[in-house]
């Protein structure tokens, strides 16, 4: 049989053997025969193109294998470029079977310029092996984008916006970087909002934050750089945004009153200033008097912070009167600014009491009085003090108990206690000074007295029977004898001698016990 | 019948109460030699230096109701089981300083006293060693 020149195909035939002689000639053989055809590569497309900017790789792409022919297709792939690759490299592909196969490049590490490689698929079998694709790529120079910082950082008060800030745009790669700039928040914005650079060229972007109508609290926003072209696009840079509460002046007290002898100053008073908003209070202060001063004339107080404001009056050249005058601490950025505290002032020229110590501390024994203490008075005012002087308990006596004296002059009064008759405790009473005319009367000075429980001495009995037998004596006793005695830190002969001579029995006969 | 021989007859309660009743006649004349003898000690001092000015003194002994020798002093006594603790104050550089009321003079031997703190004029404590105290009659 000769098929080799059949196409595929079924084919019969039949073998007649005859011989006329036979009784059964013609006899007949049937003859079946099947031609199959063979494997046969198909490869889509025939040609793959890349293009990728320097230093980059490019997406990978896929070739169909197709077993075009009949049988089976054991198709093997290879390559002729170091920077190309497919996946999988073989396979097997019944008759009208396909298969995807990813052709990969590398060309991160190749320099620009224009490649060729091909993919050639094989099957020694196969009526067409082997079958080729080419693959061209093109790697050519592209601009990147640069952006420093890449994190921008705003902080405002309620109402206001804060100062604008810039990032910095570079082309660090090659040819023209045609960017963009978008942003996704209302309240950010970037300027310019686009721009071209050559490669190595910078340019400053003006970043915005409108914050004036936003409620306190944190936002975050982006200002997105992009070009298509770029190798790196698109980059972003984060913008944060904080709003907080505007800062607010609060002052304590709301207003001082000063009240002045004439020819001198009086003492000086606080003002408390705290911030009562957010952020921070730069606040200053302004007087609209030259007898009035304060001191420090500013500062910065965070939120809920406070500050001692000292506020002096210098009114020993004014003349009797009534003066006001006023503190204005402000603050442009608060939102309640500025703020008044009211100062007024008396200037007189009546006498004014002044007494020193204002408290008087006496202690003392039981049985005796305690050593005498003096109190002064002093007209710290103009004209004559004339004063007087009481006391709201007996056991306190005063010497002299009135006075006058003119203007700085002072005077001392003896405040003698008498505790004599008072038994073991506190006690407290108050002097007071008083001029119907003087401007600040009455003044008080506090008396307090502490009176010891005595040592209770002993009987001259039992003294020398603690000496003589078991009968102890307390130990304060002990110490008192020995005290009076000669002090040796224990009781003996001579401390009884001497208790004696201070009892004054030493030259009178006392019976033996 | 002799005092003695009562005193014989009636035992040892009844012969001392007797003695009591008639030791205001003449008791020398009339005591047994073996009768107890109450009477009059006296307590002495004896300094090796100084004068002392206050006496802290222990007698051992049976005795009582002691007295200053010189009014101008001061004693003090309580009795203690064996004898007296005395307080003298007085200046004292040797002699009898009290009197001191014993059951038996005749026991006075037997009787001991002991400086146990002296001071002087100033109060202050003097070495008890200098300073001796007898009892005698």
């Amino acid at each position: 049989m000769t098929s080799s020149g059949l196409a595929a195909g079924t084919y019969g035939g039949t073998v007649t053997v005859s011989d006329p002689a036979a009784s059964n000639t013609p006899q007949t053989v049937a003859v079946d025969l099947t031609v199959t055809a063979l494997p046969a590569i198909g490869v889509a497309p025939p040609t793959l193109t890349f293009g990728t900017p320097l230093g980059t790789d490019p997406p990978s792409q896929t070739i169909t294998i197709t077993n075009t022919g009949g049988g089976t297709l054991n198709w093997v792939a290879n390559v002729n470029q170091s920077w190309l690759s497919v996946s999988p490299t073989s396979g097997s592909l019944g008759a009208g079977q396909s298969e995807a196969v990813a052709v990969m490049v590398s060309s991160a590490n190749l320099p620009a310029g224009g490649y060729a490689g091909t993919i050639t698929i094989s099957d020694p079998g196969a009526s067409n092996s082997p079958q080729t694709v080419t693959v061209n790529l093109a790697v050519f120079s592209a601009p990147a984008i640069g952006v420093s910082p890449n994190t921008l950082t705003f902080a405002a008060q309620v109402g206001t916006d804060p100062p604008t800030q810039t990032v910095t745009v570079t082309n660090t790669g090659t040819n023209t970087l045609n960017w963009s700039a978008t942003v996704d928040q209302s309240w950010l914005n970037a300027s310019p909002s686009s721009g071209s650079l050559t490669s190595g060229a910078s340019q400053v972007v003006t970043v915005t934050v409108t914050s004036a109508g936003l409620a306190t609290g944190s936002y975050t926003g982006t200002v997105t750089i992009s070009d298509p072209a770029a190798s790196n696009s698109p980059q972003i840079v984060t913008v944060d945004l904080t709003v907080s509460a505007l800062p607010a002046i609060g002052l304590s007290p709301g207003s001082l009153s000063f009240n002045a002898q004439i020819g001198r100053d009086p003492p000086t008073q606080t003002v408390t200033v705290t911030n009562t908003g957010g952020g921070t209070l730069n606040w200053g202060a302004a007087v609209n008097q030259p007898w009035l001063s304060v001191s420090p004339k500013g500062g910065s107080l965070t939120s809920g912070q406070s500050q001692a404001v000292t506020v002096r009056v210098g009114s020993a050249n004014l003349a009797a009167g009534n003066y006001a005058g006023a503190v204005t601490i402000s603050d442009t950025g608060a939102s309640n600014s500025p703020q008044v505290v009211v100062v007024n002032l008396a200037v007189s020229s009546s006498p004014a009491i002044g007494v020193a110590p204002n408290a008087l501390t006496y202690s003392a024994d039981e049985g005796s009085d305690p050593a005498d203490q003096p109190l002064t008075v002093t007209n710290l005012g103009g004209g004559t003090l004339n004063w007087r002087a009481v006391t709201d308990q007996t056991w306190v006596s005063l010497s002299p108990e009135t006075g006058a004296r003119g203007a700085g002059q002072s005077q001392t009064i003896t405040v003698s206690v008498n505790s004599s008759d008072l038994g073991p405790g506190s006690y407290a009473a108050t002097i007071t000074i008083s001029d119907p005319a003087a401007s600040n009367s009455p003044q008080t000075a506090a008396v307090t007295l502490g009176v010891a429980a005595a040592l209770r001495q002993p009987t001259v009995g039992e003294a020398a029977n603690s000496l003589l037998g078991p009968n102890a004596l307390t130990p304060d006793v002990v110490a008192f004898l020995d005290s009076i005695g000669n002090q040796n830190g224990r009781y003996d002969v001579g401390d009884f001698r001497a208790y004696v001579q201070m009892l004054g029995l030493l030259a009178s006969t006392i019976p033996g016990g | 019948m002799s005092i003695r021989s009562v005193c014989l007859g009636l035992g040892r309660p009844a012969a001392l109460g007797l003695v009591i009743l008639l030791a205001g006649c003449k008791p020398t004349a009339i005591v047994e030699p073996d009768t107890p003898q109450p009477g009059t000690l006296t307590l002495s001092i004896q300094a090796s230096g100084g004068q002392g000015h206050a006496f802290l003194i222990e007698i051992v002994g049976q005795a009582s109701s002691p007295t200053a020798v010189n009014d101008s002093h001061l004693l003090f006594h309580i009795a203690t089981g064996p004898g007296l603790r005395l307080i003298l104050i007085g200046a004292v550089a040797s002699g009898p300083v009290a009197r001191i009321q014993v059951p038996d003079v005749r026991q006075a031997s037997t009787y001991t006293a002991q400086v146990v703190e002296v001071a002087d004029d100033m109060n202050r404590l003097l070495s008890a060693s200098s300073f001796t105290a007898q009892i005698g009659s």
